[in-house]
Parts: C-alpha cells; sequence; structure tokens
C-alpha cells in the first residue's frame, strides 16, 4: 500500500505536514546538496557509457538503464529539497541585501534540478553543480567561514567548495 | 473530507516516521471523537502545517493543545492553543515507509 500512496505522491504532491526541525535545530551544512548534485553528473556519465558500449539491448541493458535514471531522478529531487530547507529556514530577507543573486540563484537551482530530471545532459547537470557550489560559498559566507575549493575525491572528480575548517 | 499527507521529520518518532503517510479526515472532529493522544494534522499561523498528538481539550472554547512524540518537538506552550476550524484533520490510517 505504501508503495501505491509513495507512487500517486510523487504524481500528485501530497502536502506534507512537519514533524521536522520543531526546534530549529541549526545543523544546515549544503554538503547534502552537493554531492547529490555530483551524483547526477555521475549519472549522466554512467548512462552515455551504458547506452554507447552496450551492443545488445536486452532485458538487462533496459534494467540497468533504469536504475541509473532513477537514481538521477532521486537525487535531481534531493538538491533541490536540500537547497529549500537552506533557502527556507536559514536564509534571511537581510541576506538578500548583502547576496542580491540569492532570490534568483535559488530559482536557477529548482529549475536545472528539475531539468536533469527531464534529460540526461551534462552540461545541464554540470551547471546545477555549479550552481550548488555558489550557493554553498554564499552560505558559509553567512556564517562568516572560509571556504576552499578542491576536487571531489571521487568520479567524476568535479570541483567542491568545502568549509577551510 | 479525507487527505493523504506526507509526514516530514522526526518529531513525531518514534511514532511516525519521516516519509511515512497519513490519511485524515474532519469526520472524527465532528462526530466529537478525538481525544487525548489522538493524533492531528493542522495550520499553526507560526510552523505551517504540523502533525501532533493531542495533550489537552478544551471542550467549551474549543480549543487543542498539542505536543510532539519527543524532546525534539516543540513544546505545547511554543505551539499554543489551536482552534477546531485550523485542523486539516485526525488521523485515520497510518502508512510506514
Amino acid at each position: 500500500m505504501y508503495q501505491i500512496i509513495n507512487f500517486l505522491d510523487k504524481m500528485f504532491h501530497f502536502t506534507a505536514a512537519k514533524a521536522h526541525c520543531d526546534i530549529p535545530c541549526g545543523i544546515y551544512d549544503p554538503i547534502t546538496a552537493q554531492i547529490a548534485a555530483l551524483t547526477v553528473v555521475r549519472m549522466v556519465d554512467l548512462i552515455d557509457e551504458h547506452h554507447s558500449h552496450s551492443t545488445i539491448q536486452d532485458k538487462e541493458f533496459y534494467n540497468r538503464l533504469v536504475r541509473l535514471i532513477t537514481v538521477k531522478e532521486e537525487h535531481s529531487e534531493k538538491v533541490k529539497h536540500e537547497i529549500r530547507i537552506i533557502f527556507g529556514d536559514f536564509i534571511k530577507s537581510e541576506h538578500f541585501e548583502k547576496y542580491p543573486e540569492l532570490p534568483l540563484l535559488f530559482h536557477k537551482i529548482m529549475q536545472l534540478g528539475s531539468a536533469d530530471k527531464q534529460k540526461s545532459e551534462k552540461s545541464t547537470a554540470v551547471e546545477l553543480l555549479d550552481r550548488v557550489n555558489r550557493f554553498a560559498e554564499i552560505f558559509w559566507e553567512i556564517k562568516g567561514i572560509k571556504t576552499k575549493k578542491a576536487k571531489a575525491p571521487y568520479a567524476p572528480n568535479l570541483e567542491f567548495v568545502y568549509p577551510e575548517h | 473530507m479525507f487527505r493523504i499527507i506526507k509526514v516530514e521529520g522526526e518529531s513525531m518518532s518514534p511514532d511516525y516516521n519521516s516519509g511515512d503517510y497519513v490519511l485524515v479526515s474532519r469526520f472524527p472532529l465532528l462526530l466529537h471523537m478525538v481525544k487525548v493522544d489522538s493524533v492531528l494534522v493542522f495550520k499553526s499561523q507560526k510552523y505551517g502545517i504540523l502533525i501532533k498528538k493531542v495533550s489537552e481539550i478544551d471542550k467549551v472554547q474549543k480549543k487543542y493543545f498539542l505536543k510532539g512524540s519527543n524532546q525534539m518537538s516543540l513544546s505545547t506552550e511554543m505551539i499554543g492553543a489551536i482552534d477546531e476550524k485550523s485542523i486539516i484533520g485526525s488521523v485515520l490510517l497510518h502508512f510506514r515507509q
């Protein structure tokens, strides 16, 4: 029964009742969104690889393809979810004065998250990661924490913004 | 009169966990079947749509006082008294993840 409702939720988006962060826990970190965005890039790479290397399009081919697409779908949504929480709960209106790009950056991440679900394009996936990294940079700057850029130690080894300490 | 609501977060854990779904209805309210420990989904002006457990009912003023299932939750005082009209429904069915 749960699976049916969960499927319907994906189609109709049921209202959510919060039993979460009722006490503002203060634990916010964009790294979850960054990892999810990197996963989207990885899935696009694996989909391309799978598509170009498979000579027989049998049920195993489709099984793996569907699994890769499913993970891409889930992580695109996860990026949107995580960024939405930080934007909604942590970012305050006064931050818009210092970072006027924030509302548009947020909107762009939401759009790219959706675009990455609709298609399997490397450039769109990388752009999502870039925007999420920029969001992370602003987030840590607001918290007064310096950041550094370093390549993720796993494929596709793209750059992440990390807090320095 | 029936709605499916998704639970987000852990303040109702272990009774209701994040990702669970509940079927709610206002029928139990209309039939005066809501009592202490009933679980309600309601609109809080301050906190948005919440799911909490009834801790006390003021039957004269038709006000409800609610609490979470663990210490992560807002206290009853912080949530404040909830009017009957702010209640979306009482939980009838629970679909665990």
